[in-house]
């Protein structure tokens, strides 16, 4: 349960810190005028930019996966602790 | 917190410590300036002043870190920085800083609305000098924008009081008291279960947290950015729910 707890509140964590962040990075770009995409090995992060007219941003796949990959550093970071208190 | 039946008395903590008459001498007289407090206790016990002064000192600074009582420090607030900032040149040497009192505040948590506002007023001084220490890094961060730089360090000193207010509000008809010691900020409170432990450790970093994302996802729909950028810092709390920090620990029960 600990782990389950621990992997989700990871998740959670590292979702709004990845969703805030690309969120206001493509803010910052719109009112700069430009456009731009983030993508990892064609997973996408973010992707900002003006089509006919209307302003598109696009939060990718890739910030559900940061959030996998931060809740299961945080349950292993979790059980180490939790190892290391006994 | 009170003195009765030869023992101390934490009404938020739910505990109470045995204390002699020597003890029990000095906190009667709470309220009173340490010096008076030692020459009275001089005067009674016989002993020189020097070591009453030294006695009282030790006992009211053991007190103070325990989160049993305040010092409160006579004279203008200008008069104590300028003093704080000389003692600490002189221990830079030493690679310390000079003692900090901490301040303990009772929290009215009747009602949600008494628990969010008596912690914002709890707060508030504490976020004044969070949004002045934040100005500095901001200024650079924000690449030289007042409006940007002011907008962090505002939202910085917001979510330490939307943080806190989340603790406070958690802890609904609960006794809990908000302590500002150095660097942390603590909502002290007695023994709960372990569940409700966890959702008031949540609710802290987890409130501040959906705060940040409910602003940042306003200024990406109004294409503002210092409503993007207020965002942030109110955000960031959400490193409070991993194991990295106290709250996250304690939710998860480590």
């Amino acid at each position: 349960v600990r782990a389950l707890k621990a992997f989700l509140l990871g998740a959670v964590a590292t979702s709004v810190l990845v969703y805030t962040a690309l969120t206001t990075l493509a803010v910052a770009v719109h009112v700069s005028g430009g456009g731009l995409s983030l993508t990892l090995g064609g997973l996408t992060f973010l992707e900002a930019r003006a089509d006919g007219g209307m302003d598109v941003l696009v939060i990718g796949p890739g910030v559900v996966l940061a959030g996998l990959a931060g809740g299961s550093a945080n349950a292993l970071a979790a059980a180490i602790t939790g190892r290391r208190s006994r | 917190v009170t003195l009765g039946d030869g023992r101390l008395h934490d009404r938020v903590r739910g505990a109470s410590w045995p204390v002699n008459a020597t003890a029990a001498f000095v906190l009667e007289r709470s309220g009173h300036p340490l010096g008076s407090v030692a020459d009275a206790l001089a005067v009674a016990h016989g002993a020189s002043r020097a070591q009453a002064r030294a006695d009282v000192l030790a006992f009211v600074w053991a007190l103070n870190e325990a989160h049993l009582a305040n010092v409160l420090r006579g004279g203008r607030r200008l008069a104590r920085l300028v003093g704080f900032v000389r003692v600490a040149v002189r221990l830079t040497p030493a690679g310390r800083l000079p003692a900090l009192a901490a301040r303990r505040r009772e929290l009215d948590t009747r009602s949600l609305r008494a628990a969010v506002w008596s912690c914002a007023v709890a707060c508030a001084a504490r976020g004044l000098v969070v949004a002045c220490l934040a100005c500095v890094p901001a200024l650079p961060l924000s690449g030289g924008s007042p409006s940007l730089a002011v907008t962090l360090a505002a939202s910085t000193a917001l979510g330490l009081v939307v943080h806190e207010a989340g603790h406070a509000a958690a802890l609904l008809r609960t006794p809990a008291a908000l302590v500002t010691h150095g660097r942390r900020t603590v909502v002290l409170h007695g023994l709960l279960t372990s569940r409700r432990t966890a959702s008031v450790a949540l609710a802290g970093p987890g409130v501040a947290a959906a705060a940040g994302v409910a602003v940042t996802a306003a200024g990406a729909l109004s294409t503002s950015l210092e409503l993007a950028v207020a965002g942030l810092p109110l955000a960031a709390h959400a490193a409070g729910l991993t194991v990295l920090a106290t709250d996250g620990r304690r939710a998860c029960g480590l």
